[in-house]
């Protein structure tokens, strides 16, 4: 339960090596590279540029993966593993098949583009043209004459029936060509004698100035045409799409392809913190102690004329942390890397951490049934699905939970909803003993902190502290509660007295030698017995979490009960309730326990010894994300 | 023949699941927009921001338990409803104001510290756990207001 050791590792190469070194620490993908020192360290103008084109082609190829992705012949599914691969084929030099695929790609976007905007400009000329689709003559021949003039225009249906009806019997022809809600189209053609007449009078029924476009073709005749030319366009784009879609079957080299890309980014970012002379290149970083030798004896033995070292950090050195546990244990790394990490030189408290981890979580299920769901199906869906190792790892966190839950769902005698036995804790009828029993499971959470602590501080070498910051609150608070029980209460009384003894006087050894100002420090400090009440109430959620989890079963189950009634019908819809409704109820409840079971352990659990910050080890691999490595 | 003391168990039932449910309803909806916002601009943390969404949804959860604790108490759910008098009618109705009002304030408050997690994961997706937790923070009140109720209700002997 120690973190990794981290070795420094120093490599010199020739420079014509420097790709291959590179290469070869990346497929370790063991090492996490840092600047060599300050004054050393050269950026590389090349590598700039080479980085700048490398991402580049990236955002190309990304994008035409999201472009394509829809045309791709493999469905992709949740449930389905992504494509594995060897590692060299992440290390292909070669990416030009791919780009040409990509440059496809971006010229038929471009057509596609240009076919839209025709598409668009021809949708506004028809939207122009329809209100005088009823014309039956074309635009240039509607002008004044020497005895005439002519409107066209739109109007307001109502005034212009008045005003056709003022005007029968004078000389003026007006022709409605149709209406869109109130507003009509229309022309009018009248005597150049009562020419004013009309006009005030148009005006004063709310007339607004239009005009077809002027064409040698009737409105109508235009319309047919430009229906033609979008039948054309829409020829056309399917036939784009159509190529598009065959390309399809080339998204898994654009994939690979972006992987390759992903990689040598990797390598070309390393190459910009390493350091280089006219001849040599220098590569630094951290590794873990058991890699550390043999890869520098490795890197010896690749390159002629190469250095390496591996050293122990010095003092002021603050190696990156890596968590390394037994496999069962593994997976609760991603409770603590959700939080953050510890510290250098701080426990690794993943191993301690998860029993009390599953304990927290199966009281929180509370359903036996539910657990055995959760304890069988999970490994099967991670042997079909393959998932990413951190999502693999939370899945394995809940099978594991899954596991507890029965037991606990079996203490509570829940299973489903359904209570068959009489059970030692009813938590909806008889609620004290559970209430009991979850500030007990806290107590034990808070003090196995404490425990950890003073572990800590005696790996440092001061079991003062120990007895100081840790035993003498395990003292007072065991003592404290043991005056509740009237057998034990004088006992409690002189463990409490002694525990709230030492911290009175030790709390502020560090912050003065004024006895006086240690003495104010240790009520302070006594003060914190307030956070223990705090801190044990918060367990109480195991309690409610519990019991929500048990009554909304019970009601499903009610529910089921009642439609089970009707008949052959109702026994099928019944069961379809019950599948569905006891799902919703575990994915909720699963959600709710997960967080607050993470809950309990930032802030009750590690508030009691944690030391947290540190850095994340991040060494130079291959971590693709649309395919995944052969193991 | 029902007395004023059932309907007033009624009542208790109708409104711890009503004012709970719509504080969460108001809560996960907020919630939901700014996810929706963040997803707009960053896609790829959209499953993380889900689970920040549903967090404040539980607060309806917990107002619908004690409503169904009610009806089991009563038997309104058996069938044969029990005889409640006029004070225990008034001391249901008094049970049920923790997982009420905490739970619909507490809902809200959840809704704001989800929404500005989801901000946060939005520009840096590797801190989701971090904005659970805070979020997660403001819901023990509505546990413990749940155990208040659901104590208090289940302390009215019918």
């Amino acid at each position: 339960m120690a973190l990794v050791e981290m070795q420094r590792i120093y490599a010199l190469v020739m420079k014509n090596d420097q790709a291959a070194l590179l290469q070869m620490v990346q497929r370790a993908g063991c090492v996490q590279i840092t600047p060599v020192g300050t004054d050393e360290a050269q950026g590389l103008s090349a590598a700039d540029q080479r980085v700048q084109r490398n991402e580049e082609a990236m955002s190309r190829v990304r994008w035409a993966i999201n472009r394509l992705s829809r045309y791709d012949p493999v469905k992709q599914s949740m449930f389905k593993p992504l494509p594995a691969v060897e590692p060299a084929a992440l290390e292909e030099e070669d990416l030009s098949a791919a780009i040409a695929v990509v440059e496809q790609v971006e010229e038929l976007e471009r057509q596609s583009g240009e076919l839209r905007g025709q598409h668009t400009r021809l949708e506004q000329m028809a939207e122009q043209l329809q209100p005088w689709a009823g014309l039956d003559v074309p635009a240039s021949q509607i002008h004044d004459t020497a005895t005439t003039r002519v409107w066209t225009g739109h109007a307001p249906q109502r005034g212009l029936n008045r005003l056709m009806k003022e005007w029968a019997g004078r000389p003026a022809v007006i022709s409605v060509l149709g209406s869109q809600r109130d507003s009509a189209t229309f022309y009018a053609v009248v005597h150049k004698a009562c020419a004013d007449d009309f006009l005030s009078d148009l005006r004063a029924i709310g007339y607004q100035h239009a005009a077809p476009l002027l064409n040698q073709e009737t409105p109508a005749e235009q319309l047919e045409h430009i229906a033609w030319e979008r039948e054309d366009l829409r020829v056309q784009e399917a036939h784009i799409e159509q190529r598009m879609a065959d390309l399809g079957t080339s998204l898994h080299m654009l994939r690979l392809a972006y992987e390759n890309l992903a990689a040598r980014k990797g390598r070309l970012d390393a190459l910009g913190t390493m350091a280089h002379t006219q001849s040599v290149s220098v590569l630094a970083g951290w590794a873990p102690k058991a890699v550390a030798q043999p890869l520098a004896d490795a890197i010896i033995k690749a390159f002629p004329g190469a250095q390496a070292m591996v050293r122990d950090p010095i003092e002021g050195e603050d190696p990156p942390v890596l968590l390394h546990n037994h496999p069962v244990v593994r997976p609760y790394e991603a409770v603590i890397t959700g939080f953050a990490l510890p510290a250098n030189g701080a426990l690794d408290p993943t191993a301690v951490m998860m029993p009390f981890f599953a304990i927290l979580f199966g009281m929180m299920v509370s359903d036996a049934g539910y657990g055995l769901v959760m304890a069988l199906l999970i490994p099967i869906l991670v042997k079909i699905m393959q998932p990413s190792e951190g999502a693999r790892k939370i899945f394995w966190i809940i099978a594991g939970g899954g596991v507890s839950t029965v037991l606990w769902g079996a203490l509570y005698n829940t299973w489903f909803g359904f209570g068959p036995w009489p059970s030692l804790f009813d938590p909806v009828n008889d609620s004290l003993p559970v209430m009991i029993l979850c500030i007990g499971v806290g107590a034990l959470h808070l003090f196995t902190g404490l425990i950890l602590g003073a572990v800590q501080n005696f790996r440092r070498g001061d079991p003062f502290s120990a007895v100081c910051d840790q035993f003498s609150w395990i003292l007072l608070v065991i003592g404290l509660g043991l005056l509740l029980l009237p057998q034990a209460a004088q006992i409690g009384k002189w463990m409490a007295i002694l525990g709230a003894g030492i911290i009175l006087v030790t709390a502020g050894r560090d912050k003065s030698k004024n006895p006086i100002k240690r003495l104010v420090s240790g009520f302070g400090a006594l003060y914190g017995i307030t956070s223990w009440v705090s801190d044990l109430l918060s367990y109480m959620r195991l309690f409610g979490m519990g019991l929500a989890t048990g009554v909304i079963g019970m009601v499903i189950n009610q529910l089921v009960g009642m439609i089970m009634g009707g008949g052959i019908l109702g026994i099928i819809f019944g069961a379809v309730v019950f599948v569905g409704a006891h799902l919703f109820n575990a994915a909720i409840n699963i959600l709710g326990a997960y967080v607050h079971a993470c809950r309990l352990q930032y802030i009750e659990f590690f508030g009691k010894f944690y030391e947290e910050g540190g850095k994340p080890f991040k060494p130079l691999r291959f971590a693709p994300r649309y395919v995944r490595l052969h193991e | 023949m029902l007395s004023i003391g059932q309907i007033l168990a009624f009542a208790a039932a109708a409104l711890s699941t009503l004012i709970a449910g719509y504080g969460s309803a108001k809560a996960v909806g907020l919630a939901g927009q700014t996810s929706a916002g963040v997803s707009t601009e960053n896609p790829e943390v959209n499953s993380k921001l889900m689970v920040l969404q549903i967090l404040p949804g539980t607060q309806g959860i917990y107002g619908f338990l004690i409503a169904v604790i009610i009806l089991v108490n009563t038997g309104a759910l058996s069938g044969n409803l029990k005889d409640v008098d006029l004070l225990q009618g008034v001391m249901l109705l008094v049970a049920i104001l923790p997982v009420v009002v905490v739970g619909y304030l507490s809902a809200i408050h959840q809704a704001k510290v989800a929404s500005a997690g989801m901000l946060m994961v939005g520009q840096h997706p590797d801190m989701s756990g971090k904005a659970i937790t805070m979020t997660v923070m403001v819901e023990t009140y509505a546990v413990l207001a749940l155990l208040a109720s659901f104590l208090m209700v289940n302390a009215v002997k019918l």
